[in-house]
């Protein structure tokens, strides 16, 4: 086993010792502005670096891309029905993806309603639904939990054994809504005692 | 009298690593090892995860080469549906890999590993990066580079949608197709990827072939390392980078075994050290005898030359005739000179490119079938790929309903943890005499592990990040003497 501290041939060797929680980045130092995305689009590097050279940042802890959800900028929102009514949660291999019709229409679950926007839908364009690497915007604390409310209000039944029914198809809630921004949740990691 | 150095952290590869040199009282290398000092966590996090996330989960672990782990993921869904992708789906997967391909190798040679030859390697450090590597070349050409590796990752751009953590992968296939208007237009960027792979090859014969110092470099005794070599090949025992059959060769160049995908783990186990977070791979079937070369060996090597010494030939003419007068000018097959990964880097460089224009020539890639859905119980599945730094295994187990309960990653630099580790320990000991520790004969040990295009952050399935280095000099009463930064 890999050890902090070993002796070979009589000379000592470290290695670091790892943490048991993952942390934010300005839940350690002090963050001046936020690059969102996995990894942040070149457009966007290009925007901060132009505004560092111009001497032209925003408030400090601004979060350098649009403050609004991708669901307003994705070219599939026109498909998007006045009300969004689902009865079934698809995986993204349990189907063939229309190209052009909005992912959750479609029933499978995009996290384009809870997800900032500024990346150019790159991953809808590939024809896959967004798994949030942007973060949420500036108003929501929780992106997890803003995805469940936007989930709720789209399931097209009042019945209580119907939702459940709907919502057992839907797998990895935890590792899905907060797939990118656990840490920084609400729940911000898994539970101690669930873990020994 | 100094006792003990530390590089930490080492530079111009991807990941972590420190060095730590001991010498002896005569000031000559008595030990020194290459310490991976990071750990992710993947094989555990992946645990519960929905099985076709793993190939947009998987690319995270490292910002250099994400497209080899999406791709050798969803081989291995491919694997655990048990539903191989269309003859589309898979052309098109080969399109974007070998774009891949083309463009970090190209990454390597220009801004990682190049330097050390193209500055030179006892150059000052300000020197040894890219911007040097421009300084000697010229700015049109370091235009060229930029723009060979823009257009190539433009390709993958599109069909994957992002370059960094690209997306398509799906069981069966992939989720977006190539319309005839993007054809002949990628169709071009692969002719002028072959020309520049090309010239990549004449800057290298230019720079290095025609050096008398640098060729003793290569062919000398301190960058020489006898193992066994591992390569993927096609049934033609050709190289190939997207799929094949597994094959390892012995330290002559003889057939060892060749095995499929699933069979891997009845051919390669992995020894755990204490004083370093990377695994070490070695053949299962001779066993571990520790860190050695020569015909007693279980180390195998893998990445460029190495793949070159286990296959038979290039799978494509124009890299067929560099091949051949590559080993002409080692003195035969296999290769055992390490410095010799450089240029066989830029000959795989030329295949792929190649072999992009051969997918692009083809106007089936356009046909509008690029996936079948599974209809299989998933189950367990491996995919394995060459990337660009040695062969990656992915190796997946999941419940009924598709989900992870178990993963296994044996991912491309890990297979040469133990060379690596011997390479440095020996070139250390070839130039660090009396004492004598200059920052140009540090570099001199360092361009031990840069052949090999490390990558620790997949190495360790760890987080990629940056790679600054730290010289402590120690003297015998560990009193910190001196320290080096960069």
């Amino acid at each position: 086993m890999p050890l902090e501290k070993s002796t070979v041939d009589g000379k000592e060797l470290t290695l670091p010792r790892f943490y048991d929680t993952v942390y934010t980045l300005d839940q350690v130092i002090d963050v001046d502005y936020y690059l969102p995305g996995c990894a942040p689009p070149r457009d966007l590097i290009l925007n901060a670096v132009g505004a560092i050279l111009e001497g032209n940042l925003p408030p400090k802890g601004a979060v350098l891309s649009p403050n609004k959800s991708l669901c307003d900028d994705c070219e599939r929102n026109d498909s998007k029905p006045e009300k969004l009514a689902i009865s079934e949660i698809k995986r993204p291999w349990e189907v063939l993806i229309d190209p052009e019709e909005c992912f959750l229409a479609q029933g499978i679950i995009c996290m384009g309603p809870a997800t900032r926007t500024g990346c150019g839908e790159r991953c809808i364009v590939a024809n896959m639904p967004c798994r949030g690497c942007f973060g949420p915007t500036d108003q929501v604390y929780d992106q997890g939990a803003k995805f469940l409310a936007a989930l709720g209000s789209i399931i097209d039944t009042d019945d209580e054994k119907e939702i459940e029914k709907i919502v057992d198809t839907i797998v990895d809630p935890a590792g899905t809504f907060y797939r990118f921004s656990l840490p920084s949740s609400i729940l911000r990691r898994k539970r101690m005692e669930a873990i020994k | 009298m100094s006792e003990r150095i530390t590089i930490d952290p080492i530079t111009r590869l991807e990941g972590h690593g420190k060095i730590e040199i001991f010498l002896d009282d005569n000031g000559d290398v008595e030990r020194a090892f290459l310490q991976i000092p990071e750990l992710r966590g993947f094989e555990q996090f992946a645990v519960g995860r929905p099985v076709e996330e793993m190939p947009r989960i998987t690319p995270r672990i490292c910002g250099v080469c994400p497209t080899t782990h999406h791709m050798c993921s969803t081989k291995a869904v491919d694997a655990v549906f048990n539903t191989p992708p269309t003859p589309t789906g898979r052309k098109i997967r080969e399109l974007i890999y070998n774009a891949f391909q083309f463009e970090d190798h190209t990454l390597h040679f220009f801004f990682l590993g190049g330097p050390d030859f193209v500055v030179g390697p006892q150059a000052p450090a300000a020197e040894r990066n890219i911007l040097g590597v421009i300084g000697k070349v010229g700015l049109e050409i370091g235009g060229q580079v930029i723009r060979a590796r823009r257009e190539a990752r433009d390709i993958i751009n599109y069909l994957g949608g992002k370059v960094i953590h690209p997306v398509c992968g799906l069981p069966g296939g992939v989720s977006k197709g190539l319309d005839e208007e993007h054809r002949v237009e990628f169709l071009e960027v692969a002719k002028s990827s072959i020309e520049f792979a090309q010239f990549a090859l004449k800057i290298f014969d230019d720079i290095v072939l025609k050096n008398k110092d640098y060729v003793d470099i290569v062919v000398g005794d301190a960058y020489q390392l006898q193992t066994y070599y591992m390569g993927l090949v096609d049934e033609n025992n050709k190289l190939n980078f997207y799929d094949g059959d597994v094959r390892v060769v012995d330290t002559k160049g003889k057939e060892f075994c060749k095995f499929k995908p699933d069979e891997y783990l009845d051919h390669i186990a992995e020894h755990v050290e204490p004083w370093s977070y990377v695994k070490f791979p070695f053949l299962k079937k001779i066993g571990w005898k520790g860190f050695i070369e020569g015909e007693d060996t279980s180390i195998y090597r893998v990445a460029p030359l190495a793949r070159l010494n286990a296959s038979d030939g290039m799978a494509t003419p124009l890299a067929q005739e560099h091949y051949e007068q590559m080993f002409e000018v080692l003195g035969g097959k296999p290769s055992h000179h390490t410095l010799a990964f450089h240029w066989a880097r830029l000959i795989e460089t030329l295949q792929a490119a190649e072999t992009m224009k051969l997918l692009l020539e083809d106007k089936t890639i356009t046909d509008p079938n690029i996936r079948q859905i599974p209809t299989n119980t998933p189950n367990e599945g491996v995919g394995i790929v060459e990337a660009p730094r040695g062969t990656l295994i992915h190796h997946y187990k999941t419940d009924e309903r598709g989900i992870m309960e178990e993963a296994n990653l044996i991912v491309a630099t890990v297979h040469n943890s133990p060379a690596i580790a011997m390479s440095i320990e020996k070139a250390a000991k070839a130039f660090i005499k009396g004492g004598n520790v200059s920052e140009g004969l540090l570099n001199m040990a360092e361009m031990a592990f840069r052949p090999y295009d490390p990558c620790h952050a997949c190495g360790t399935h760890s987080l990629p990040g940056e790679m600054p280095i730290i010289i402590n000099v120690y003297d015998r009463n560990h009193e910190l003497v001196k320290r080096l930064k960069r």
